[in-house]
Formats: structure tokens, C-alpha cells, sequence
């Protein structure tokens, strides 16, 4: 193993409202680990973003509920940037209001599930289109939050189309188009519970059809009709649902 | 240059024109051509667009929503069309995926026409068409998810 160097270190909170532990670069020699280790008392959970020269910004979902973050990683290249933040959040959903935007800790589940990112999860739903018989496809809680965060921090939700269904559960619309799963989902639903007590909302179901239908020329925009055909051309699968739960 | 070369480049250049142009031209989306589209109704392009919005993204889903302000004969004369293509009368009896349109008129207004399809398995696929008299209003919404 080799430690690496650090070229910086930073802190304060990021947008989402999470402590920013800062920004780690190592660099090192090619194909050999790196190993770190990043500790903070005010913090009892983490999780990171990973950047690296060879691929789009990534985030890692790696979390630990410890007071310290030990990490290794393979370089098979020459610098790697790491972005650590941490919460105090407790195990159950808390939702930080910052700047005006909700935004929810994300909990450590204990249900083992694991995030993929951007076009890694849309590759997980094209294989799953050709792959998963149209059967539903249920996402994680994890991940419903991670959605519903990446909404709101891109102006995604059309909250003035919510539509009320009782007991302070609302089902609103949703565009992820300025979001990293803007690979993976266009529009979507989303239902929320709106806390009475402080009018925080915490999201509670998700709703999508995954499909390639085309539809008449003129209906869609040319570029989207296009994409659309070609990829209805490309894969051979079944209209399958996203949903939560 | 050869002359045949001279030939081949001047055909690849008359290729690629043509099919820009035609990108181009199918690229084009006026309110007037889409809600033509939707409605089978011919819309002149002198009624007032109040509102447009037609957004599009790259996995096939999008909206488009038009409202058109119409003079009293324009009124008169979408109407004839609502009624001749059999549109219901409002209010809106069927059972809407979501709430969009009620931004724009209340659940209770009466005066007017409307026409509803969905379109595929998915419930939220739908067009919704709208004449409200009391506003004056043709509204076109299109959603697709």
C-alpha cells in the first residue's frame, strides 16, 4: 500500500447541508493503492464523491457510521480527488432545510443496498429492460431519497402541480432532466408526507415506466423521437415500472 | 482536384444540405402546428398565444402545453369544431392523472367543451383539449412520462 499525498484539505457545509470534511487529492504511483484515512468528531457518518481522469465525476457510496473513514482505492491512474462529507443524522430520515431547499439526510440502511450513479444506473435499468420480463423494478429506499435530493437540487419537482391525497400525502411531478439520473428518467411521480408539525416533506413513493414506445413524428420534439426510435430499434426488452415501494 | 472528385464533393455538400435542411424543418414547432396536430382543429396564426411550453428530453418524455387567447368569432369558431368533432361538455368528467389544467380553469367551470385520451398503458400519457368559454381560453396539454 501506498499513502499518497494530500495536496488539499477544505470544510464548511456543502448545499446539501452536509459537513464538508474537503477535498483530498493523492496522487501516486499507477496501478498500486491507495490507502487513507479521514477523521472528525463532529461527524458519526460519511460519504464521498470520487473523481477521477478517466471518468465523468462519480460519486462513491460508501458510508460508514464510525467516527473515522478508511478508504483504499486502486489508481490506475495518476490522481484521484476525494470529496468526504459527513452528517450527525440519526438512522431515521431527517430533512435539512438550507437556503430555502429541502433536502433529506440520507440514513444508512441497513438493508445492504447500494447506489450506482448517472450512467451506471441507467445501464442497470436498459439491462433490466431487456432483461427483466417487465417485472417491476423496486428501487430502494436509499435511493428514493437520493432521487428526491437530486430533484430538488435541480429544480426538478412542479410544486405547483401537487396534487393532495389525504393525511397530508401529497403526488407531484417531477423532472430529473437537470440531475444525475437524467440517463436513467425523464419524468416521474413522486409522493411525499408534509410533516404537519414543521411542514417538512419526506418522500414515501416513486413512479416511473421505463419504455421505448415511439410515437407519431411531431408528437415529441425530432431530437427526442429520434433518440427514442433508435434505442427502441437498438434494444430488445419489456416495458417494465420503477416504483417505490 | 479531379473532376470527378470535384463532382463527389459537390454532391456530398448537396447531401448535407438537404438532410440539415430537413432536420431543420422537422425541428420546427409552432403552437399553431402542434395543437393543429392534437386537435385536428386549424388554428390561425392571428389568435393570441397566451402561453407555450414544450419541453422535451432526451429519453422520450415531455409536455407540451398551449393556451390560446381567442376573440369572440375565433371563440365562435373553435366551437363549432369542438362540437363537430363531438368533444364532452365541461366540466371535466373523466378522471385527469394530475392537476395541471386546474392551474389554469376551475374543476367547476361549466361553460365550455373539452376532450380527453389517454394515450398507451401508462395513465399519465394523456392529451387534454379545451375550450372554457368563460375565459376565452383553447387550452392543449400533452404529456408524456
Amino acid at each position: 500500500m501506498t499513502s499518497g499525498s494530500n495536496s488539499s484539505v477544505g470544510g464548511g457545509w456543502d448545499p446539501f447541508g452536509w459537513m464538508n470534511i474537503g477535498w483530498t487529492r493523492k496522487t501516486g504511483p499507477s496501478n498500486d493503492w491507495i490507502y487513507s484515512s479521514v477523521s472528525n468528531s463532529s461527524v458519526n457518518r460519511y460519504t464521498g464523491e470520487r473523481i477521477d481522469h478517466n471518468s465523468d465525476k462519480e460519486r462513491y457510496n460508501e458510508v460508514s457510521d464510525a467516527t473515522q473513514l478508511e478508504y483504499n482505492y486502486w489508481m490506475s491512474g495518476d490522481i484521484l480527488n476525494i470529496h468526504i462529507t459527513g452528517t450527525k443524522s440519526s438512522p431515521v430520515a431527517n430533512t435539512t432545510n438550507n437556503g430555502g431547499r429541502q433536502y433529506l439526510d440520507i440514513p444508512y440502511f441497513e438493508d445492504g443496498s447500494s447506489l450506482t450513479f448517472g450512467k451506471d444506473f441507467a445501464r442497470d435499468l436498459q439491462s433490466y429492460y431487456e432483461n427483466g420480463k417487465g417485472v417491476d423494478y423496486v428501487i430502494s429506499k436509499r435511493r428514493l431519497y437520493d432521487i428526491y435530493n437530486a430533484a430538488v437540487k435541480g429544480n426538478g419537482f412542479n410544486w405547483s402541480r401537487a396534487e393532495s391525497l389525504g393525511n397530508n400525502m401529497y403526488s407531484v411531478p417531477m423532472n430529473l432532466y437537470n440531475t444525475d439520473y437524467h440517463y436513467s428518467f425523464g419524468r416521474a411521480s413522486m409522493t411525499y408526507y408534509v410533516n404537519p408539525s414543521n411542514g417538512l416533506r419526506i418522500p414515501t413513493g416513486f413512479y416511473d415506466e421505463w419504455n421505448l414506445d415511439p410515437k407519431p413524428w411531431g408528437t415529441r420534439s425530432f431530437p427526442a423521437e429520434t433518440v427514442t426510435r433508435y434505442y427502441n430499434w437498438r434494444l430488445n426488452g419489456e416495458n417494465f415500472i420503477i416504483r417505490y415501494p | 482536384m479531379s473532376l470527378m472528385k470535384k463532382r463527389w464533393l459537390v454532391l456530398s455538400v448537396l447531401v448535407i444540405i438537404i438532410i440539415a435542411a430537413t432536420v431543420f424543418l422537422m425541428s420546427r414547432r409552432s403552437a399553431y402546428r402542434l395543437a393543429e396536430l392534437h386537435t385536428g382543429i386549424e388554428i390561425s396564426e392571428r389568435i393570441k398565444i397566451a402561453d407555450f411550453q414544450d419541453e422535451w428530453y432526451p429519453n422520450g418524455d415531455g409536455e407540451t402545453l398551449i393556451v390560446f387567447d381567442l376573440d369572440e368569432s375565433q371563440l365562435n369558431e373553435i366551437e363549432r369544431s369542438c362540437i363537430s368533432q363531438e368533444y364532452e361538455s365541461l366540466p371535466i368528467k373523466d378522471e385527469l392523472p394530475d392537476h395541471t389544467i386546474y392551474q389554469y380553469i376551475n374543476k367547476t367551470d361549466s361553460i365550455g367543451y373539452y376532450h380527453f385520451k389517454q394515450e398507451g398503458n401508462d395513465k399519465r400519457d394523456y392529451l387534454l383539449v379545451v375550450l372554457d368559454k368563460a375565459s376565452s381560453r383553447f387550452y392543449v396539454y400533452y404529456a408524456i412520462y
